[in-house]
């Protein structure tokens, strides 16, 4: 714990000092932009902003968990289906989604629509991923056994398949909430140019007040780390033999 | 996951041609034959600026590689920041992600960053480097930088970690140094997670290219997303899309191959 709170504060005085060489226009302090975030809280600017995010984080996230799950586990669980499919979300999941925007204003222009469809597409490949492994995570021995006592096909998915499922959702789910937060930034900064934190971030850019911009974009790291961490919490109690392990991407790879 | 569907092919054994139409109708094959025929039907009576047919879109592939050029000369602009920034991205992670294995104090003064810019939203960033860098190939390489470093430092740093307690027993039990230690079981251990990492950290870096190209300047495979956007000419953006994907997947899937000639025992599940 020491060793992290001094290597915060030797950031803190890098950052002040490096704000005085190079001027408080380019590079602002902590303190100026700390008063900046206070200002822009008290105005309302930013707690609006940050209102219209989220609905659409939580709509276009949660219908990617709502499909993303089910259709995870399908394609594992039906191992054509899963060779037939899987490498969509492949694709989709290393495709740069930012080349996308431009279509997705095309078909969905550019309100708050527009963004939980492109916030529902750039979360669903992570999800489907990681379900789809947890389903496949199953020892095959494990199956051949409960065919053999001749457990029906839904006895083996139920108690077979789905006790190694569940750490999977609870990994997609993690994953899935940093993607979504990333993807509600992508999406304001590509889509909308009319409200949210990323139509912040360009108006204060255009006036070039960039203790402005410097405070909403650590908010907005900031609540992506906070997210995450939640999901994490929430792990950790719902299912604490969990703890530690497999903290982040492993699936990511696929 | 191509793996798997190698027995599928094999099952038609002797007869050439038995094998041969075993080969070609792998799931994926008609998967992929399937979603161009629902494609084409979807865009028979739609105009061509919503939903282009498959042919529409292969043929703007064709004339922009093949007639005026401009994908190459775009890819070539672009590939010089995704080298650029994702080399600086490697040079940098790779030794930092390997110390905070290593160490317990290097982990401990700098893991709070690594994660924050793991699982933060670094699109965020890339507005500000406009300020601090221009608008030419610095801001872009800082994002693709950016974009990877976290990925790279995080695998590295999960290789150094995972070396087996017992070899660094047997090590010590040798009286062998820390250095000795380090350079002779640490990093040998440490070399196929650089791999996955540079696999890993490839498929950031294009992603942060991509952005960069639309958000700090328009230029290379950005400028024309941008410009074919402008123009309603949904064919050729789409083709964009598709040549950035396969560049994608095909460069994934080159270090992939990399990954297991050098590491045959590491078979992905």
């Amino acid at each position: 714990m020491r060793t992290r709170v001094l290597s915060l504060l030797v950031v803190l005085v890098a950052w002040q000092i490096g704000s005085l060489l190079a001027g408080e226009l380019v590079l602002p302090s902590p303190v100026t932009t700390i008063s900046r975030f206070g200002d822009l809280m008290a105005e309302g600017r930013l707690p609006r902003a940050l209102v219209i995010g989220l609905q659409a984080l939580a709509i276009g996230g949660g219908a990617a968990v709502l499909v993303g799950i089910p259709l995870g586990i399908i394609l594992g669980v039906r191992r054509r289906l899963g060779q037939a499919f899987d490498f969509y979300f492949s694709a989709l999941y290393v495709t740069p989604f930012s080349a996308v925007a431009p279509l997705f204003v095309l078909w969905f222009g550019i309100d708050a629509g527009a963004r939980m469809i492109f916030i529902f597409f750039f979360t669903l490949p992570q999800i489907v991923i990681v379900c789809y492994q947890g389903a496949r995570s199953t020892p095959d021995r494990l199956i051949e056994v409960a065919r053999s006592y001749q457990a029906s096909g839904r006895d083996v998915f139920l108690k077979t398949i789905l006790p190694y499922e569940v750490p999977f959702i609870f990994t997609a789910l993690r994953l899935g909430v940093g993607r979504a937060v990333q993807g509600m930034v992508i999406a304001e900064l590509l889509i909308s140019a009319t409200q949210g934190l990323g139509f912040l971030i360009t108006v204060y850019g255009a006036s070039l007040d960039i203790a402005a911009v410097l405070a909403v974009v650590l908010f907005i790291m900031l609540i992506g780390i906070v997210a995450s961490l939640l999901v994490q919490r929430l792990e950790d109690a719902i299912a604490p033999w969990r703890h530690g392990s497999s903290t982040s991407g492993e699936g990511s790879g696929a | 996951m191509t793996a798997t569907a190698a027995p599928a092919g094999k099952r038609a054994g002797s007869t050439t041609l038995g094998t041969w139409i075993g080969r070609i109708l792998r799931p994926q094959v008609l998967s992929i034959a399937g979603f161009v025929a629902v494609w084409w039907l979807a865009s028979l009576g739609q105009p061509r600026h919503i939903l282009p047919t498959p042919f529409d879109v292969l043929g703007e592939i064709w004339r922009m590689a093949f007639e005026t050029g401009e994908l190459w000369a775009a890819l070539q602009i672009s590939v010089v920041s995704l080298l650029v920034g994702g080399g600086l991205a490697l040079l940098v992670g790779v030794p930092l992600g390997v110390l905070m294995g290593a160490s317990r104090s290097v982990e401990r003064a700098l893991d709070l960053y690594v994660i924050a810019l793991y699982v933060a939203p670094v699109s965020a960033l890339t507005p500000l480097f406009i300020f601090w860098l221009g608008i030419d190939l610095a801001p872009r390489v800082a994002t693709v930088f950016v974009f990877a470093v976290p990925q790279v430092i995080i695998t590295c740093f999960r290789g150094a970690r995972s070396t087996p307690r017992t070899h660094l027993e047997v090590a010590r039990a040798f009286r062998a140094s820390r250095r000795d230690i380090f350079t002779k079981v640490v990093v040998p251990h440490e070399i196929p997670y650089i791999v996955t990492a540079l696999r890993l950290g490839l498929g950031q870096a294009i992603k942060g290219m991509v952005l960069a190209e639309l958000i700090v300047s328009t230029t290379g495979l950005g400028l024309l997303l941008h410009t074919y956007a402008q123009l309603f000419d949904t064919a050729a953006l789409i083709g964009v899309v598709i040549v950035l994907m396969v560049l994608g997947v095909l460069a994934t899937a080159a270090v992939a191959r990399l990954e297991t000639a050098i590491t045959p025992w590491r078979r992905p599940a």
